[in-house]
């Protein structure tokens, strides 16, 4: 099991997904997210800050970086100031 | 008087005189308002080392020239007063509605001298001003008090109990707002000072109301449209932050500890709009609107900001929600500043671990907290050494490495050790731990821009660029969450871009040009009124040839003039440093560079301020700031 958590303005209130998956890349999870939750935008995950068990993952590279049962993929926003 | 109310009185509570207080226009050109303006008076009022606790200690309110001018985000006023919590100048700047009513009234500022023999509150009434007696408000909250003291629409300032028993960390509130940090409220009730009321119905003059008016429009139009002004921090409030810092090391948890807490979800700004959020609100003028409205005990009352969420949450390891939101209203209640009680009791908890203090407390459990905020401003039990705050407790119990304050004032919600420009902010902050006056330069450490927070590299440099460009914007009288809207909204959003991500990564070695801007400040002399509003708006209210250079330059004269007085009261260049946690301890053992690396970018930070190898400012410095006459 994945889990996918958002934060900040991802997903306008969703806070959690879970994507029954022993492996799955990144951008396959963008995919899945995009499928069945229509409340996500594809610019919205793009320009999120992403963090794989709390390791942030950054380039172009990112999205083909493969995740592993019990991962948890974190989405956030860029614009967090305050 | 373009931008002026016109007038500044002095009144002195032990005589019952009021006078006027004469500034010249040279000077009010110089040093604007705000904290900056205040500093000035503060400077002129002594020529020696005064306790904050003293007959001789004085109070000074300001606002600025755009106070009331119905320019966005305008409707801040000043508060500043030698500290009790720190010993050193303190400026606590308050929203509300405070500073416009002060102004309608006929002021640009109170300096307020003496000490009362009997509990007064000041009655401003237009030219009438009158100190009365407060035997009736004495002992009572914050918002009684002000319901007591006179009608809805008026500004007023008060203190609550905490004032009133000296805690050294008191704030004075304003409707629910708080001027929080150094104990200006202590002051207040040291001249048994209950508060002051203002009325008035006069109207300021704007030196091209027409120019202004469009300007206004199109300022708002860039907040409204930008993601952190814009979006961000109206559906989240600064709550928004905590997800992110948790997520970059910089949430401090377990009295600054750690930069992670495991259960940070039940308080962020996500869970706080979901299972708490009334409404939002905001101030006078304010398009951001980040002020939250939540229930406690019943009653629709302010929300807690992301200071608040995290001093007296992961700080304590506390995951009930409510439980931050009844402290927080307690202490706005009682007028005490939430940063530095959580800090106490952090500390507390760990001393108490430790074995050092056996108080009872211990992390994670915060069942008697609530009542901890009474103890501690009715200075009962333990509550009169957690009064004292972080240094003097660690005096008492010991634990000086891990008290965390700098120059005595508790640092704020940033766990600087993923951060070196923060960590370099809050060790040269003129008031001491504080995030704002400390340059805020997290925002472009993870919060705002991605540029690596690990890094020494040109960090000295815009941290003095952030402090004074911070210092320009208070004198102005605008927000400091106006600056945000600096940072390119195209940059922010797309941090996965490969040009953004290279802007970031660049950053850092631009320190040195930045440095050369800030110390040739002639080179700025323009506006950029699309990217920088500010000086381009004092402009248009007063009439002063500002730009940005100027306004930069304004923000340096602040700086140092405030340096000066505390070089007065005893600052020495050994007093701008850090807790040893914060410089010693890795945050992550398995990570070197987790710690702030203070000494390399301090000796950059004095080169570029112009300050000698003490921390002292050079008189050649002073004197390009026009501050030639002026010294510690």
């Amino acid at each position: 099991m994945i889990t996918v958590k958002f934060f900040g303005m991802v997903g306008s209130g969703k806070s959690i997904v879970e994507i029954d998956r022993d492996e799955i890349t990144v951008n396959q999870v963008f995919q899945v997210i995009l499928k069945d939750y229509p409340e996500f935008t594809e610019k919205q995950l793009e320009q999120a800050v992403l963090f794989v068990n709390r390791q942030q993952i950054t380039g172009r590279k990112r999205l083909s970086i493969v995740l592993k049962d019990s991962d948890e993929l974190a989405l956030l926003s860029p614009a967090s100031g305050g | 008087m373009f931008g002026y109310a016109g007038k500044i009185v002095k009144i002195d509570l032990s005589k019952r005189i009021i006078a006027d207080y004469t500034l010249s226009e040279k000077d009010r050109e110089l040093f604007l308002g705000g904290k900056t303006l205040a500093a000035k008076i503060i400077y002129d009022a002594f020529d020696k080392k005064v306790e904050a606790f003293s007959e001789e200690n004085i109070i000074v309110v300001t606002t600025s020239p755009l106070t009331g001018s119905t320019s966005p985000c305008s409707s801040r006023f000043n508060i500043s007063t030698i500290s009790p919590l720190t010993g050193i100048l303190i400026s606590s700047n308050c929203g509300g509605n405070f500073g416009l009513h002060l102004k309608k009234a006929g002021y640009d500022g109170l300096v307020i001298s003496g000490k009362s023999e009997e509990k007064v509150y000041i009655d401003i009434t237009g030219e009438k001003i009158e100190i009365k007696n407060a035997d009736h408000l004495w002992g009572k909250n914050t918002s009684e008090t002000q319901e007591l003291m006179g009608p809805k629409n008026s500004g007023k300032i008060v203190i609550g109990i905490a004032g009133e028993n000296l805690v050294r960390y008191a704030a004075v509130i304003s409707e629910e707002r708080a001027a929080g940090r150094g104990g200006v409220g202590a002051v207040f009730g040291f001249k048994n000072l209950k508060g002051i009321i203002a009325t008035g119905k006069n109207s300021m003059e704007i030196f091209n109301k027409e120019v202004f008016k469009k300007h206004n429009m199109k300022w708002i139009s860039a907040l409204k449209s930008h993601p952190l002004t814009g979006e961000q921090l109206t559906k989240l409030g600064t709550a928004s932050l905590v997800s992110m810092m948790n997520y970059r090391n910089l949430l401090s948890t377990k009295n600054y500890s750690s930069g992670n807490f495991d259960n940070f979800e039940k308080i962020n700004g996500e869970t706080l709009k979901k299972d708490f959020l009334v409404k939002n609100k905001g101030c006078v003028t304010c398009p951001i609107q980040c002020g939250r409205v939540v229930n406690v005990y019943g009653k629709e009352v302010k929300g807690p900001e992301v200071e608040t969420l995290v001093l007296l949450g992961s700080n304590l390891m506390n995951d009930d929600m409510q439980s931050i939101l009844n402290i927080n209203h307690l202490c706005d209640e009682y007028g005490l500043d939430t940063i530095t009680f959580g800090s106490s009791i952090g500390l507390a908890m760990e001393l108490n671990e430790k074995g050092l203090w056996e108080n009872g407390l211990a992390f994670g459990n915060v069942s008697e907290l609530e009542e901890l905020v009474k103890k501690v401003a009715t200075r009962t039990g333990i509550g009169d050494d957690l009064a004292e705050g972080t240094k003097r407790i660690s005096m008492k119990y010991g634990g000086s490495d891990f008290a965390i304050n700098v120059k005595g004032l508790e640092l704020a919600a940033y766990e600087p050790r993923a951060a070196q420009g923060m960590g370099l902010g809050y060790a040269t902050g003129n008031r001491g731990g504080c995030h704002l006056n400390g340059g805020y330069l997290v925002v472009l450490e993870g919060l705002g821009l991605s540029v690596n927070g690990k890094t020494t590299i040109g960090k000295a440099a815009y941290t003095v660029f952030f402090q004074d460009m911070m210092e320009a914007v208070s004198a102005g009288g605008t927000c400091l969450f106006t600056t945000y809207a600096l940072l390119p909204g195209v940059i922010v959003k797309n941090p996965n871009n490969g040009v953004v991500s290279f802007i970031n990564k660049a950053l850092p070695y631009f320190g040195g040009l930045v440095g050369f801007a800030h110390n040739n400040t002639w080179l700025m002399g323009f506006n950029l009124r699309n990217i920088l509003a500010h000086p381009y708006s004092i402009k248009l209210v007063t009439g002063y040839n500002m730009n940005i250079g100027k306004f930069v330059k304004t923000g340096e004269r602040g700086y140092n003039l405030e340096r000066i007085i505390n070089i007065r009261q005893g600052l020495k260049g050994s007093d701008d440093t850090l807790p040893k946690r914060l410089t010693s301890e890795l945050q992550r053992a398995d990570d070197p560079d987790s710690k702030v690396k203070l000494d390399v970018m301090l000796k950059d930070y004095y080169k570029i301020r112009g300050w000698d190898a003490n921390g002292v400012p050079t008189k050649t410095r002073l004197k390009k700031l026009g501050l030639e006459d002026y010294s510690g």
